[in-house]
């Protein structure tokens, strides 16, 4: 194994240990079964068989949970660090500054990614007892498409760690996140409302801001509609690599010219 | 900024200065504003401040959970001019109103209208592109069979606010016609009309089920004179209302024609003729009344 891969290796399994050891993923699994327990014995006026509200309420439920918990993962990674000093010790090693991010970046993603997959599995279960349907080619998709948005949201809260403070990175990702899923499609019509000075700035953001909602495909998956072609889900793919990278590389030319 | 004089830290005196500078402004801003609002803004005598708030805010919730159901009504697809409501809206008598908010009396699953969402060109923008084929960019409508997927956003809607008499309305339509459950939609229009003792309209639809589902003519009767005697009571009645009371007097009018009652049934039309003379419910009573007249 190569130097850079075992290093990789080391901060990655330190970002996995760290995730499970704050024990946030127990919370988050109480939290939604305490939630989603009222509902799934609901039966309105007597009628048991609705299920398009439950998958709904459920898969809402991954979303908010696994954007939270990549949040928490990815933003807390360099402060932590500089608070406890722990960067120095680390930096004084043969490891580039770029290897740290990415390998901090690697980190946090695969910690995000196996919460996910507790989440989608869950999330199968539930549904599939619910309705004896297990697998669907929408699902994978959903999946796969899930995983790059997380690919993006860790990019940006990496990166945000090393400029703003863990809250104030948070508030600012989370309304990038859920505004760009809101409003990203809509940007364009809204910026022809606007006065010059306004369409200006919605198209720089339309143009710049991450688009959340390329990633989405609950409708599809909880209304039953056919899968997207799988040549759509590469180029969305593509785009959260591109974006991922991208991020990195302002997080890796941040981190050279902090003073530490 | 360094308050420090002589050694001294002037910062926390000063702070607690601007505190108690800004509380105070609070306390007048807030002496005005209530002021205000005990002179100037309508009150409604018995509801605090707090009740209405919270009415408010139930309303737009129950009415954000009918919009809801109207989504999977169409697949999961915001549709802005095709609704539930027009569907709940149908009624089984066969005229064509020219009332400005017609609904066209369409039957679920088998109408058309242009109802696609405005899809804007997508010309060079990839971001579009993908967007487009992303999220789904038609609608289709839900199986009647399938209906049960509404009910939940339904009976959410009515128990958040049940003053949401659209909701009530719907949802008395999905279970007698989508779900061919009349008797359950009886009893669910009579929990509306116990919240909303004063609405013609749930007590129309209530005597409309009566009769044109279950075929009870007599329970339907006393619904519609309810109705009527309601709509009475209203002060000074919109297009809406008068509307509603035409239809009153078509339905009193057709079972008065179906008992050969002519004096009852004139009556009727000579009130449907003030209110709407070229209605064709209007018309429908004057031809009855000319059947009638000629011994049919």
């Amino acid at each position: 194994m190569s130097l850079i891969a075992r290093q990789m290796n080391v901060l990655i399994r330190a970002s996995l240990l760290e995730l499970y050891r704050r024990k946030d993923l127990v919370v988050v699994f109480i939290l939604g079964a305490v939630l989603l327990m009222p509902l799934a014995f609901a039966t309105p006026f007597g009628f048991s068989g609705a299920h398009i509200y439950f998958n709904e309420m459920a898969l809402l439920m991954v979303w908010f949970f696994s954007v939270f918990i990549t949040l928490g993962v990815s933003t807390r990674m360099f402060p932590y660090e500089f608070e406890k000093r722990t960067i120095y010790p680390l930096l004084a090693k043969p490891v580039s500054r770029g290897t740290v991010v990415l390998g901090r970046y690697l980190g946090a993603l695969s910690a995000s990614i196996s919460a996910l997959v507790l989440f989608y599995a869950a999330y199968i279960i539930l549904c599939g007892v619910r309705q004896h349907v297990w697998f669907s080619e929408v699902l994978v998709q959903a999946f796969v498409l899930h995983v790059g948005l997380l690919m993006v949201i860790t990019a940006i809260g990496l990166t945000g760690s090393l400029l703003l403070t863990i809250s104030a990175n948070v508030t600012i990702t989370l309304l990038i996140v859920f505004g760009m899923l809101l409003f990203g499609a809509k940007l364009p019509e809204l910026a022809d409302q606007q006065s010059l000075a306004g369409k200006i700035a919605l198209y720089i953001a339309y143009a710049v801001a991450p688009h959340t909602e390329f990633f989405d495909l609950r409708q599809r998956l909880v209304h039953g509609w056919p899968a997207i072609s799988w040549g759509v889900c590469a180029v969305v793919m593509a785009y959260a690599a591109a974006y991922s990278t991208a991020c990195l590389f302002v997080a890796d030319l941040l981190l050279r010219r902090k003073k530490l | 900024m360094n308050f420090a004089i002589n050694n001294r830290d002037y910062t926390l005196p000063r702070l607690r200065i601007l505190q108690t500078l800004t509380a105070l402004l609070t306390a007048v801003i807030l002496q005005t504003l209530l002021t205000f609002s005990d002179c100037e803004l309508p009150q409604r005598e018995g509801d605090s401040m707090l009740t209405l708030v919270s009415q408010d805010t139930r309303m737009v919730l129950s009415a954000e959970m009918m919009k809801k159901a109207d989504e999977y009504f169409h697949g999961g697809v915001k549709v802005h001019n095709c609704d539930l409501n027009d569907h709940a809206h149908d009624h089984d008598h066969d005229h064509e109103h020219d009332h400005e908010k017609d609904h066209k009396h369409a039957h679920a699953h088998n109408h058309s209208h242009d109802s696609e969402q405005s899809r804007p060109e997508v010309g060079r923008d990839p971001f579009r592109w993908i967007n487009r084929h992303i999220h789904v960019q038609e609608h289709r409508h839900l199986q009647a069979a399938r209906s049960v997927e509404l009910l939940p956003w339904v009976y959410a809607a009515t128990k958040t606010s049940p003053h949401n008499i659209m909701a009530y309305e719907s949802g008395s339509y999905i279970l007698s016609d989508m779900l061919n459950n009349p008797r359950l939609a009886v009893e669910y229009l009579k929990d509306g009309i116990a919240h909303n003792p004063a609405s013609v309209q749930l007590e129309m639809s209530l005597g409309e089920l009566y009769y044109n589902k279950i075929k009870d003519a007599g329970q339907a009767l006393t619904h519609f004179q309810s109705a009527l005697n309601k709509s009475l009571q209203i002060d000074e009645p919109d297009e809406d209302d008068l509307f509603m009371r035409l239809r009153i007097f078509f339905y009193l009018g057709n079972n008065a024609w179906q008992n050969g009652d002519a004096i009852r049934l004139r009556s009727f039309y000579q009130k449907a003729f003030e209110l709407w003379p070229k209605n064709p419910m209007t018309l429908a009573m004057e031809q009855w009344l000319d059947e009638m007249k000629a011994g049919k």
